[in-house]
């Protein structure tokens, strides 16, 4: 089983999106995927049509009462399930802090999922919080959305330092260039200046009309515009994430 | 996690499918895909091993699906290739289970329909999915029936939605259950074959009352029928058991021609002996051929890396000289004598009380089961407590030949007696069996290596690793033979145990007409 983490310090990179489509990829790739939206705002389950069950508690998430898998339901695609995410779990900070190796937990909860599922996704929420943390040590590659601006390499400098201070695998971070306007001088620039870094993802996810519509048709790109640019971008930044997890 | 659930149905004629999506969508809101159509075609060996396992191996177009009586797909594998054996399935657990399962029988194909299919997708207020349907409408290709064949399938986490869908199609009367059994038969509907028609091995159930004229015909017959069922995969080269079982047929009968005398009238009898012996003669090349192209690994393991380049030569030439081989076993089995035999013992037969003349034809089968076995039983007890470490290698052979008959009684009439008690004795007799039968393969096979030498062209470089390869396998093949003869001794001592010696006496001794 393979954790990935698709996660920015920012809101608003194209991180859902991008949660969505790469996991629908996997599953259709035949690979046993589930999809954890981990964001209160709950975007990737309202993107799957998908709400929790009236159980499903942040509370009871973490203690582990009640397995992870009985709130796990079936998206429309076979092979892809969803953990949706509840509006509870705005407090899920609070919560882990009430732990004992409260930066695990998350790790630990995950870990009978190991045999079932051979991707797991985490869409995760925006800031560095100790719920950040717990996804930090559990996934086994970080997908940063990443829009080509001079702001965003700031956050991305920020959360580089925290990985130091914290002791945490740098090299699971992976920069994925997102919403890029390649008429705009600003983005092709700052892509040119990093794009020979390591571990930075060499095909860009375009800003298009395409990928914002997912929202009115509550689907994958792949599933209501197969030809489009969009899901071949996002088909080529599937590939390449494959090719580094192997 | 928990598996998720899936439910089939059968429906024969009672429903359509456009029927179905209308019973659906008076109760849900639906969602139909648009049809998608296939031929799918269904596989299973000669003597059904898959069917045997409850599972049943399918192709739709590229893909194949081995799958479970109840409609479980256990593996799958896309594959451009059209499989006749696990052998050519990429290296992955589907071939490594058909392996396991099918082992050296060749898949044929039984059946083949026409498949059109929809999915209906029950939906939620979201417009969420909630449950899925496959939907097949079927034609068998060989035949005009037609059959809808209905999967409901859960999503995870929408429980109640499957148990109610599940509850709305149950009242429709259709089969529900083991389907896939069902669909193979309808595909297979028009062909000649049906599931279990033919197994290998030896299984005629006698019967208490029977003369001795009775079970003899019902014994020969349906080896009879063996032989008849196995000419064409012998004819058409299909796997090697086609011949291997056709020469079995051929050997119970021969075997019981000579353990059950004065059945048949003496002229006859030996008429047919010698005919079934020369079956035996022209069908044994190629058998013979078989055994070593089949235990081509095992042969290999026997040397090192070195002396492997002469062993492909060898087997090369094996492969080579088998074709030769096996274009004269059609010619034979396509003869004027095969036949004549082969319709003459039918004949012999079709009327049996008029035909069979023996002095003891009317004799119960149960005393003449009881005489034979004893009567053989004894003979091997005799002749082989004679045999010592200095006895010559002849002696094993014709000590062999004595255990086979007994062999072949015990299985002709297992069915007269108790069953568990005769897998018994049958069991402890194939443990002695085994220790002669491997003795007299590594004669033959030294014998026919020795012979294989003889026949290699002098001073060529092919000839020289060749030589090598032989020359390395046949001290390996003496080393082992010696062996086994010391082991003979003590694998006839616990056949002649006093506890196993006994249950033969209380068996086969006892007044014929009570149950044993």
């Amino acid at each position: 089983m393979t954790i990935l983490a698709v996660y920015n310090i920012k809101g608003g990179v194209g991180k859902t999106a991008a949660s969505v489509n790469l996991s629908y990829l996997s599953s259709r790739d035949e690979r046993r995927t589930l999809l954890c939206d981990m964001d209160p705002q709950g975007s990737s389950s309202y993107y799957f049509r998908t709400q929790p069950k009236k159980k499903q508690t942040a509370t009871k998430l973490l203690s582990g009462s009640g397995s992870i898998v009985n709130y796990i339901r079936g998206t429309d695609y076979e092979g892809l399930d969803i953990l949706p995410a509840d509006f509870t779990y705005r407090n899920l900070d609070l919560e882990l802090d009430g732990y004992k190796k409260s930066t695990r937990r998350i790790e630990k909860i995950l870990k009978p999922l190991k045999k079932e599922y051979d991707h797991i996704f985490l869409d995760c929420p925006p800031n560095i919080t100790l719920l950040s943390e717990n996804i930090f040590q559990a996934a086994d590659m970080l997908i940063i959305p990443f829009i080509p601006t001079t702001l965003s390499l700031l956050s991305f400098n920020k959360l580089l330092d925290f990985f130091k201070e914290s002791g945490i695998d740098r090299k699971k971070l992976y920069l994925l260039f997102s919403m890029v306007q390649s008429q705009k001088n600003m983005h092709t620039e700052m892509m040119r200046r990093i794009s020979k870094r390591k571990r930075v993802l060499q095909h860009p996810i375009p800003f298009l009309a395409d990928v914002e519509k997912m929202g009115i048709h509550r689907k994958p790109v792949m599933d209501f515009a197969p030809k489009s640019k969009a899901s071949q971008a996002y088909a080529m930044v599937w590939e390449e994430i494959l090719q580094h997890l192997r | 996690m928990r598996t998720l659930r899936h439910r089939t149905w059968v429906f024969h004629d009672s429903m359509k499918r456009h029927d179905l999506v209308t019973i659906l969508s008076e109760n849900y809101t639906v969602q139909s895909t648009p049809l998608r159509t296939c031929t799918r075609h269904w596989y299973d060996t000669f003597d059904w091993l898959l069917f045997r396992k409850d599972k049943v191996l399918k192709r739709e177009g590229h893909k194949w699906l081995l799958v479970d009586h109840g409609g479980t797909i256990i593996h799958t594998e896309t594959s451009k290739r059209v499989h006749r054996s696990y052998h050519s399935f990429a290296q992955s657990s589907l071939r490594q289970l058909l392996q396991k399962i099918t082992d050296i029988r060749a898949l044929i194909e039984y059946g083949k329909e026409d498949v059109i299919a929809t999915e209906v997708r029950i939906l939620n207020k979201e417009q969420k999915t909630v449950a899925r349907l496959i939907i097949e409408e079927s034609s068998s290709v060989h035949s005009d029936a037609q059959l809808l064949h209905v999967t409901l399938y859960e999503i995870r986490g929408y429980e109640k939605q499957f148990a109610a869908v599940k509850e709305t199609v149950s009242k429709l009367g259709g089969e529900a259950g083991d389907t896939q059994a069902l669909l193979l038969e309808f595909a297979m509907s028009g062909t000649d074959r049906v599931p279990l028609d033919y197994h290998s091995g030896y299984d005629v159930p006698l019967q208490q009352s029977m003369t001795s004229a009775e079970a003899v015909s019902f014994i020969y017959r349906s080896l009879l029928e063996d032989m008849y069922w196995n000419k064409q995969g012998v004819l058409d080269d299909i796997d090697t058991e086609f011949l291997h079982d056709l020469r079995v047929a051929v050997r119970r009968t021969r075997s019981g021609l000579t353990l059950m005398k004065n059945i048949l009238d003496r002229d006859r009898s030996d008429y047919f002996k010698d005919e079934f012996k020369h079956i035996g003669t022209m069908t044994g090349p190629v058998r013979d051929l078989d055994v070593y192209l089949l235990s081509e690994e095992k042969y290999r393991n026997r040397l090192p890396q070195e002396l492997q380049e002469g062993l492909d030569y060898f087997f090369d030439e094996l492969a080579q000289r088998r074709k030769t081989e096996q274009k004269k076993l059609v010619r034979f089995l396509k003869s004027n004598r095969y036949q004549k035999i082969v319709k003459e013992w039918q004949e012999l037969f079709d009327d049996a009380k008029g035909n069979l003349t023996g002095k003891k034809q009317h004799l119960p089968i149960v005393d003449l089961a009881n005489t034979i076995i004893t009567k053989r039983l004894q003979r091997i007890v005799t002749d082989g407590g004679q045999i010592t470490s200095e006895s010559p290698d002849e002696d094993l052979h014709r000590l062999r030949i004595q255990c086979k008959k007994l062999r072949y009684g015990l299985e002709f009439f297992a069915s007269l007696y108790d069953l568990s008690t005769m897998k018994k004795l049958i069991g402890r007799l194939k443990k002695l069996q085994n220790n002669l039968g491997d003795f007299n393969d590594l004669s033959v096979q030294q014998e026919m290596l020795t012979e294989y030498l003889n026949t290699l062209p002098p001073r060529s470089k092919k000839s020289r690793a060749t030589a090598a390869s032989i020359g390395g396998l046949m001290a390996d093949l003496a080393r082992e033979h010696k062996q086994v003869r010391l082991e003979f001794e003590s694998k006839f001592t616990a056949f002649t145990k006093e506890k196993n010696i006994q249950l033969y006496h209380t068996l086969f001794v006892a007044p014929s007409k009570e149950d044993p």
